[in-house]
């Protein structure tokens, strides 16, 4: 084994992962190793100077500001909702358009005003219907 | 895991997922987040902006992946957004006055230093982000490859390799300084 192969044997020791079949060939290594010694000196001040460093924490009012903040935001309308609420609006055109035509073939004097009555009721009912559902699922 | 936050989204209740999500990530978003900024009050602030993209985009989670994996990444890309700007915000001149003194103190304080520890940030000023980065969540994190490797969505293995070849990169400018001063 290299050198280098043994770094990785210390770090493993370091980090208490190396198997402990590996150990005595780790130690063996080392007491004949001017480099590994020293590399390993290196690596346990490297050690306690990071587990030292103290860990950041987040503020106190960090939760309570987060949940004052969502409070005035809305959702995001997913993809697919937003999609179904398009394929409506263009169902609705289609059922006018039709109701539109059929009244201009079949029925030309059953409706004062023409087929653009029908159209523009069908679709006012439609639309209402479709906004008294909103799309966007509340919190 | 997360089985009682999943509850409440397939009952579209919203508030209820959330404040137990926020709850038991905020702390691993924030560590995230800290790990790539280096600096403490931007990642809260970006923490902050997390949890408020995950709020708004909640009903969207179809549950492909798992919570901690989506909260992850959204934390991840908010950072690699975040840092651009905090780098610029950070490119100061070294001929600044405070920067001056800054540097001057560290240099007069130079004889007291020599017996103590490495500094920490010194040390992982050296590093480049990647390997910065898997090195301060270790630490954070108690020292745990599994937590690491889904924080960054990297395979454990590339996760040991990082952090192996991290502290021998440091344990090889330690050993030219103590060269050089020796």
């Amino acid at each position: 084994m290299t050198c280098a192969e043994y770094e990785d044997l210390i770090l493993d020791e370091i980090d208490g992962q190396l198997a402990q079949q590996m150990r005595p060939l780790l130690r063996r290594h080392l007491a004949a190793c001017d480099g590994c010694r020293a590399f390993l000196a290196a690596q346990t001040e490297i050690d306690q100077s990071l587990s030292g460093a103290r860990s950041p924490e987040l503020s106190p009012r960090f939760t309570a500001r987060v949940l004052a903040e969502i409070d005035v935001v809305r959702h995001d309308t997913p993809l697919f909702v937003r999609i179904s609420f398009l394929a409506e609006l263009a169902g609705l055109a289609a059922v006018a358009g039709a109701g539109a035509f059929v009244v201009q073939h079949w029925f030309p004097r059953l409706v004062l005003g023409g087929p653009w009555v029908v159209a523009a009721a069908i679709l006012c009912v439609g639309a209402w219907l479709t906004l008294a559902d909103p799309p966007t699922p509340s919190a | 895991m997360d089985e009682d936050i999943r509850t409440y989204l397939d009952a579209s209740r919203y508030r209820e997922a959330f404040e137990l999500l926020l709850d038991r990530y905020q702390h691993k978003s924030f560590r995230l987040a800290y790990s790539m900024l280096g600096d403490e009050a931007s990642a809260e602030e970006m923490a902050q902006d997390v949890f408020l993209q995950i709020w708004k985009a909640l009903p969207s989670y179809r549950g492909d992946a798992s919570l901690s994996t989506w909260i992850y990444a959204i934390t991840r890309n908010r950072c690699l957004t975040g840092r651009k700007k905090l780098r610029e915000r950070q490119a100061v001149s070294i001929e600044e006055p405070g920067v001056k003194a800054a540097v001057d103190s560290r240099h007069a304080s130079k004889p007291e230093r020599r017996q103590s520890l490495p500094d920490s940030a010194m040390l992982l000023a050296q590093l480049s982000p990647p390997y910065r980065e898997a090195l301060r969540l270790f630490y954070l994190e108690e020292k745990s490859y599994e937590e690491v490797s889904a924080m960054l969505d990297l395979p454990i293995g590339t996760v040991k390799t990082y952090l192996h070849r991290a502290r021998k990169q440091l344990a090889g400018s330690l050993t030219r300084v103590a060269k050089v001063m020796s």
